[in-house]
């Protein structure tokens, strides 16, 4: 036994020890099974460069009590990127308590055990809709490494690996949804790794997607709407240095019946990011990186119809809070400086009466990248993961201000996230990447057609409803 | 009789603020009286005016906590319609608001500069803040932000507010007069949850005295 494994040893708890050694034998196994071929892979998974690398055994004990957490926010915790690196080596999660927000638990993957030559920075983290499986992204190299990028697929109960998917590009998100007709998907991509879409209830295989060439160039980011009728994908725009010099890119509109193009509709910025719905899905607002605007967009028209200042330099994710009367723009300094630590607001019905943001707000939430509206109205919180202060940080929407920092477990870097509640093992996923879900959309809708009816009511009889 | 004819009115005021909650409740005692329907005009314009209103850009109660506009409680009319004429970002309203109205709009912003705003969030079933300081004597437009789904009642014995509800994420505003007395006055939520859920007024003479910012226009 070589000095470096010894010490491992010796630092480690003997349960994660043969953790880590049952991943290193399964997959070894699983490597060679996987030679001679496999029933898994679906020509779309080929189509779209989705490998099985590894298939390993995830049953055992639980590794949190559900009964005592009834809702949890999940999110990743690693290294970090680009300078900014927190003392932990290896991909993870954690996982807290979503309205105690403490820690319940959290789970390092000893990839470089399973052959890894080095750790990329998990950089984003979905939950299967039923809560059964946790997609954690992974890899090798950095953003441009192609062939390197994986997926971890885990069982969200025993926090043990499930599967190792290998892409063609680098992982980056995944989010929940439901497609037209109700069936529960997982949407995932990465960079040089076009979006392809998993059937958790159908061991996670590989059932949808289309890429780049039909898209017609590349996205960034993916998105689905809350009628699960089509994925929108921000443009993107390849080198760095063409994409600062271009004003123009698009908002690509695919299909989730056929995974084909439906439309590209230009939008005028060079940069877009991140797209967010209204409960009613009419009208959707893309957060603008190159010229720090937020666009909104009519979902029925295909069309931009208007723009507003973003209050940010640089905005990653756009959110709405309950009312969709207010947005929020995380001020990552995406393209720009890439370590801001303010969040923007934005009050969407200014859109086209002026072009000032409302205000600004400082977070010291250091590379904030995503917000997750918290599913209990009540709480009225958004919950923005610092991938660089390692830590996540409540906004109260009410009040306006951060009313709490959650720090990582290990110090480690986070990005994005999803709100799950659970039923004993029965879980739904209620806010992600894609926004509220399930019962959380349908409690949203409720409120605001109450919200309009009162208001109607209230201007009926000269008063205000507003908030 | 002119103190009797006052106090009718302040009994009207009284009761159209207890039929009417949600409205300006407006009982006070001055050398002169408010037009109320006039403030209520203005009231409705600030909220509504160009689909979005005043408040939009200055703030439901002209408190200019929005970023966008300033501050404008007790702003008055040649003011106001300056920056309709000159502000760039007032073109919204340009054209919107014929002279009736901008008097309006000038006698609701010169009516909230006499009062001090004092702004409570109720936030599952709990103030924040939960006490204020305020100068006896002072004039105060008390504004609760129920902020929670759920309506919540409230009462105030020692601030002779009588029983009241507000609407799941509904802000209510009421005028209530600070007494020259010092001492804590309360208003209690009384269908929270848990115990002792209160705002209260600490009158003090420690407080900083309230003087509006803004004279009021002589014609």
């Amino acid at each position: 036994m070589n000095a470096p494994f010894r010490s491992y040893l010796l630092s480690r708890p003997a349960a994660q020890v043969a953790f880590c050694v049952m991943l290193l034998l399964q997959g070894l196994a699983a490597f060679s099974a996987f030679a001679q071929g496999d029933n898994w892979t679906t020509p779309m998974a080929t189509k779209l460069g989705v490998r099985l690398e590894a298939q390993l055994d995830s049953g055992g004990e639980d590794a949190w009590d559900p009964k005592q957490h009834p809702l949890v926010f999940i999110t990743t915790e690693g290294p970090g990127y680009g300078g900014l690196l927190s003392g932990v080596k290896l991909p993870g999660l954690a996982i807290f308590d979503a309205e105690a927000r403490k820690v319940v638990a959290h789970r390092n993957y000893d990839v470089l055990k399973m052959g890894f030559q080095n750790v990329f920075e998990p950089h984003g983290l979905g939950v299967s809709p039923d809560g059964k499986w946790i997609y954690l992204a992974t890899g090798e190299g950095s953003f441009g490494t192609l062939n390197k990028g994986a997926w971890l697929i885990i069982n969200a109960r025993t926090l043990k690996v499930d599967k190792m998917l290998r892409l063609q590009g680098n992982a980056h998100h995944a989010s929940a949804f439901k497609d037209e007709s109700g069936r529960e998907r997982v949407l995932a991509y990465g960079w040089n790794q076009p979006p392809f879409v998993l059937d958790p209830k159908n061991d996670n295989r590989v059932v949808g997607g289309i890429t780049y060439a039909d898209m017609k160039g590349q996205g960034y980011l993916y998105f689905v709407d809350p009628e699960g009728k089509y994925m929108y994908a921000s443009g993107r725009i390849e080198p760095p240095e063409a994409r600062d010099k271009a004003h123009e890119n698009v908002l690509i509109k695919v299909s989730t019946k056929d995974w084909k193009l439906r439309k590209r509709i230009p939008v005028e910025d060079g940069d877009p990011v991140w797209i967010s719905f209204t409960a009613d899905n009419k009208t959707a607002y893309i957060s603008g990186a190159h010229t720090n605007r937020v666009f909104r967009y009519d979902t029925v028209k295909d069309a931009v119809t208007g723009k507003i200042r973003a209050g940010v330099e640089g905005p990653y994710g756009v959110h709405l809070g309950w009312d969709d009367k207010e947005l929020y723009t995380i001020g990552k300094g995406e393209g720009s400086h890439n370590r801001g630590k303010v969040l923007g607001y934005v009050q969407p019905a200014l859109i086209g009466k002026t072009i000032q943001a409302s205000d600004q707000f400082a977070t010291n939430c250091v590379r904030g990248d995503h917000g997750t509206l918290h599913p209990n109205p009540d709480a009225n919180e958004m919950w923005i993961t610092c991938n660089s202060s390692f830590e996540i940080v409540v906004f109260d929407l009410d009040q306006k201000k951060v009313t709490e920092r959650i720090p990582m477990p290990n110090g480690g870097s986070t990005h994005s996230g999803a709100f799950v509640q659970y039923d004993g093992w029965s879980g739904r996923v209620l806010s992600d990447h894609n926004g509220l879900h399930g019962p959380a959309l349908e409690l949203k809708r409720k409120l605001l057609s109450k919200t309009s009816t009162a208001g109607q009511a209230a201007s009926a009889a000269g008063k205000d409803g507003r908030m | 009789m002119e103190k009797e004819t006052r106090n009718v009115i302040a009994g009207l005021a009284a009761l159209f603020s207890v039929l009417t909650p949600g409205l300006i409740p407006e009982v006070r005692s001055a050398d002169t009286q408010p037009d109320m329907k006039l403030i209520e005009k203005g009231r409705t314009l600030w909220l509504t005016v160009a689909g979005v209103g005043c408040a939009a850009c200055h703030g439901r109660f002209g408190e200019g906590d929005v970023g966008i506009g300033p501050y404008n409680r007790g702003v008055g009319l040649s003011k106001i319609q300056a920056a309709i004429a000159t502000v760039e970002q007032m073109r919204i309203v340009r054209g919107k608001l014929d002279m009736q109205d901008i008097e309006a709009v000038a006698a609701y912003n010169s009516w909230l500069g006499q009062h001090q705003l004092v702004k409570t969030l109720l936030k599952r079933d709990r103030f924040d803040p939960s006490t204020v300081d305020i100068y006896p004597g002072t004039a105060v437009q008390v504004a609760i932000n129920n902020s929670g789904q759920s309506p919540r009642k409230f009462v105030g014995p020692s601030m002779e507010v009588a029983e009241f509800e507000i609407p799941g994420r509904t802000v209510h505003d009421f005028i209530w007069h600070a007494p020259e007395q010092e001492g804590a006055y309360t208003l209690r939520c009384t269908d929270c949850q848990g115990q002792n859920q209160e705002f209260t007024v600490n009158v003090r003479r420690s407080a900083k005295p309230y003087r509006g910012p803004e004279k009021p226009e002589k014609k």
